[in-house]
């Protein structure tokens, strides 16, 4: 007997993250809307190390020179051209970007 | 070209992202005009318009040398900074005589070379004349985005569908050009695609043609992007597709690509043959190591060295100021916390005459953001930095409801008096009759004010006053902002200005600025605050500091406020120099007769400062009758009310016993801070992340608005008509202006402010500062890059030790 996949009735997506200064986020955010994804998620204030150096996290008195992480999950077929974008507006500012398989619950609420 | 609306969007996102955004004129906030290029080494600005100059003029240096500010030591120590290699370069010896080569390098700079700025192409006169479509895009930009009386945008419309609409039925237009109008796609990215691929741009001049259309009007440009974050249906593609269109439409080519000419080199060795005659004794010969050390002084480096000099001299000059601070012995009866503001500095250093008073410095808003909703205003205000993205909601409410409904009432009958006058003034049909009814008193109301402004201002007070008293108020912050949050933020800011020892009396004092006729009087209100008046955050500050719960908090955290401890709201007026104690009424008998007892020293200090301040101040003197000098507060015709923060260019963070009675000639932005209170280093964190970066916006603004008045500065203040809260515009159309006036940096070629970036002192463990710096990339930024400089030291003892990219200098001597 084999063991069920835990992707079952699951639906597949692409998932991308981006890690950039929380100026570039309004841009990003855009690119996203415009894809035609349904929506995405901002964490505030993200710390880290790279290849720049440390990153710390929030500042008491500013919210603008800090990192934030945009999560956004859309489907496949919507994911090269916001990935294309992405990586364009990345080749001229600082900021990674990852992409991976995420697979999804409610597949409607994300096309 | 085959470009998707994304990637259109993608393209216009790259383009845009070098633009700074500009605040509207009642919230004037000093920014950096090119901190997006903050990144880069200070003098790189690839894509910023055509002679952008970051530097003085070679002329303008060696006049500053010979006038004494920068002296042949600071061109060394620069030299030794910035081009390591000669300092390190053996010694030159021609025609028998030996010279080390950094004796060879000064001597060259002292030699003036043409300035490396930047030229375009074409003509300046060509650059500088706005096309037809600046003017006609400029002219829909005010209109759209201007009064809303004049805007015709429909509800939720957005720019770019509005004009299509609208301009197809402009008949200033030619026929034809309203049926290419007509054609074009209604959304702005379809109208931007098909006009760029009608002109065959393709994916390797897309960039450099968004950029040449945002350079054409960049004023527009910073104040777009400003609102697009507040507001939808506004945005850079709008604009972008607004200006194409009207190409499009009226057959107009795009604006070439602003090529720079490239700095001239300098030729080495006719160069090092004068130089060989002036130093060898005219030998023709073994110019080679000459040559060779010429060659690092490039002209793009040597205006760069000469900057670098200037600082140098002037952190020597305050270094200077900083060798013998006063020590008072007594311990103060009241302590004073000011703004960090560089107006501030001057009347600290006076009220501190006194030995039973002592200050303190902190960023205005006192660490209290505020949405604030003044009694009977019809508007909130944020009172926060612009590094803040929300403030306390917080409203201003009368202690006696029927006072305060009185003065409503007289206040509503006196607003809708003046507005029915403007409205029929400016009316077209109305206009003449109301010139006919009214005008002879406005006339001579007008005479009154422009011949006697003093008098009329006090007239104006008495009737103020007469018909619409004052009511007190207090300031009431939300249920949500519980005790909990206030003691948060209360302990911040004492651990932030290290103040933990309390005088019975704490007065915070936040500034303000009064003139009259102003369009840039936020820009001298706190920036702190929002570019508003900084009373309101004193108010709430005072509220939260005095909340017995928030003191219990305090105490469980280990800073007890003694219960004869006492904070009073106070406000500076830096135009008049006068200081007001707040809230009168909230205030007990016993801190009363404290201050009561202090207004002796207060009037002292006002009017010392302001006889210093007339030294300065264009038509003022320092003989002059007090009452006269601060009554240009009230002069309508006056272009220099105060003089702001020009000068700044230093910030000084430690304790203020390092400080106090130096005089630092109101340059240097104070922030109060003591190592040993902050074990953990996370209020130097907050100082080092907010007003450090703020003060560095100051400066820049003032830097760049000095060094590009044209560009990057308001130009002429008598020139500026205001659109609406946008700007201003020079004349009666063209490119909104950003940045300060001329007369906030200078009057008529003399500078008053003296373009130095920002030198910053701190006094913490060196390794706290490293450990900051290291994890925060704007400050990374702006240090490596050449932006600012920073020295620290441990203790007061301590030489102070420049911070590079490599670590702090090991150097033991001060920096000269």
């Amino acid at each position: 007997m084999t063991t069920p996949s835990p992707f079952e009735n699951l639906t597949l997506m692409t998932r991308i993250e981006i890690v950039c200064p929380t100026t570039l986020t309004e841009t990003l955010s855009d690119l996203i809307r415009t894809t035609g994804a349904t929506g995405y998620t901002n964490v505030a204030s993200v710390s880290g190390l790279g290849h720049g150096g440390h990153h710390n996290g929030p500042h008491l008195f500013n919210d603008r020179d800090s990192l934030t992480m945009i999560i956004t999950v859309l489907p496949p077929s919507k994911a090269s051209a916001l990935i294309e974008a992405i990586r364009t507006v990345l080749t001229h500012d600082s900021g990674v970007m990852f992409v991976s398989d995420t697979h999804v619950s409610r597949p409607g609420y994300f096309q | 070209m085959n470009l998707t609306p994304l990637m259109l969007r993608t393209r216009v996102a790259i383009a845009a992202q070098t633009i700074t955004s500009t605040w509207p004129l009642d919230s004037f906030i000093a920014v950096n005009p090119l901190s997006r290029y903050e990144h880069l080494r200070f003098g790189e600005g690839p894509g910023l318009p055509a002679g952008t100059r970051f530097t003085r003029s070679g002329q303008e240096y060696l006049t500053a040398h010979h006038d004494g500010d920068i002296p042949v030591q600071a061109l060394r120590q620069a030299l030794a900074e910035l081009v390591p290699e000669i300092a390190g370069s053996p010694d030159i010896t021609i025609n028998g005589r030996t010279k080390t080569a950094l004796d060879v390098a000064v001597e060259d700079l002292l030699e003036p070379l043409p300035t490396p700025e930047h030229a375009d192409t074409s003509s300046h006169e060509e650059q500088t004349m706005p096309s037809v479509v600046d003017e006609l895009t400029a002219g829909w930009l005010a209109r759209l985005l201007g009064s809303p009386d004049w805007n015709t945008r429909q509800d939720g419309e957005s720019f770019y569908p509005a004009f299509h609409r609208l301009a197809t039925r402009d008949w200033s237009l030619p026929a034809a050009s309203r049926r290419r109008l007509a054609a074009l796609p209604p959304t702005p990215e379809g109208a931007l695609l098909h006009v760029l691929e009608s002109r065959n741009i393709d994916e390797s001049t897309i960039d450099s043609t968004l950029r040449n259309q945002l350079n054409a009007l960049p004023g527009w440009v910073s104040h777009i992007v400003h609102r697009a974050q507040t507001e939808e249906g506004t945005t850079v593609l709008d604009y972008l597709a607004t200006r194409v269109a009207l190409h499009h439409a009226l057959n107009q080519p795009f604006p070439p690509t602003a090529t720079t000419t490239p700095v001239k080199e300098r030729d080495f060795r006719r160069d090092a043959e004068t130089l060989s005659k002036r130093l060898f004794a005219g030998s023709p010969t073994g110019q080679g190591p000459l040559s060779r050390l010429l060659m690092f002084l490039t002209p793009t480096l040597r205006p760069l060295i000469w900057q670098k000099a200037a600082e140098i001299h002037y952190r020597a000059t305050l270094i200077h100021a900083l060798d013998a601070p006063d020590s008072p012995t007594t311990p103060p009866k009241a302590q004073f916390v000011f703004c960090i503001d560089t107006r501030s500095e001057g009347m600290r250093r006076h009220l501190e005459g006194d030995p039973l008073v002592s200050t303190f410095g902190f960023a205005g808003f006192f660490g209290v953001p505020l949405h604030f909703d003044a009694l009977h205003a019809t508007a909130s205000r944020e009172h926060y930095p612009a590094l803040l993205s929300g403030g306390i909601p917080s409203t201003e409410k009368p202690t006696n409801e029927q006072h305060a409904e009185v003065r409503r009432r007289r206040l509503v009958a006196s607003s809708l008096a003046d507005e029915s006058s403007a409205q029929a003034s400016h009316t077209p049909a109305a206009a003449f009759s109301w010139a006919e009814a009214a005008g002879w008193f406005h006339g001579i109301a007008a005479a009154a004010r422009t011949l006697t402004p003093n008098l009329t201002h006090r007239i104006d007070q008495a009737l103020t006053k007469h018909t619409s008293p004052d009511t007190a108020t207090h300031i009431s912050l939300p249920d949500t902002f519980d005790i909990e949050k206030q003691a948060n933020l209360a302990e911040a800011a004492l651990r932030m200005m290290g103040l933990t020892t309390f005088a019975d009396l704490v007065v915070l004092t936040g500034h303000r600025s009064t003139t009259h006729n102003n369009l840039f009087q936020s820009a001298l209100d706190c920036g702190a605050c929002g570019g508003n008046a900084g009373a309101p955050n004193a108010r709430a500050a005072a509220l939260i500091f005095n909340n017995a719960d928030v003191r219990t908090v305090l105490a469980g955290r280990g800073l007890s406020i003694p219960a004869s401890t006492r904070f009073v709201a106070a406000e500076h007026d830096t135009t008049t120099d006068t200081l007001t104690i707040l809230d009168p009424h909230l205030i007990p008998p016993h801190h009363h007769t404290l201050l009561h007892q202090l207004a002796p020293t207060i009037t002292a200090a006002s009017d010392a400062l302001t006889q210093e301040r007339a030294e300065a101040l264009p038509g003022a003197s320092p003989k002059g009758k007090t009452r006269t000098i601060r009554g240009r507060a009230h002069d309508w015709a006056e272009m220099f009310p105060e003089l702001g923060l020009a000068g700044n260019a230093a910030l000084l963070i430690g304790p203020r016993h390092i400080s106090r009675g130096c005089d630092l000639k109101r340059r240097v932005f104070l922030h109060s801070y003591d190592a040993d209170t902050d074990t953990d280093g996370q209020a130097l964190e907050a100082i080092m992340t907010a007003p450090l970066l703020v003060a560095q916006w100051i400066n820049h603004q003032y830097y760049f608005s000095t060094l590009n008045p044209d560009t990057l500065g308001a130009g002429n203040k008598t020139l500026h008509n205001p659109i609406h809260n946008l700007g201003t515009l020079a004349g009666h159309g063209g490119d909104l202006r950003t940045g300060l006036p001329w007369q906030s940096v200078a009057i008529g070629e003399h500078l008053l402010h003296t373009p130095l970036r920002l030198s910053v002192f701190i006094q913490a463990p060196l390794h706290r500062v490293n450990r900051i710096i290291d994890t925060t990339d704007a400050l990374r930024n702006l240090l490596n890059n050449d932006w600012i400089t920073l020295h620290a030291r441990p203790h007061a003892d301590a030489p102070w030790r420049q911070h590079t990219p490599y670590g702090f200098t090991r150097t033991r001597r001060n920096p000269s």
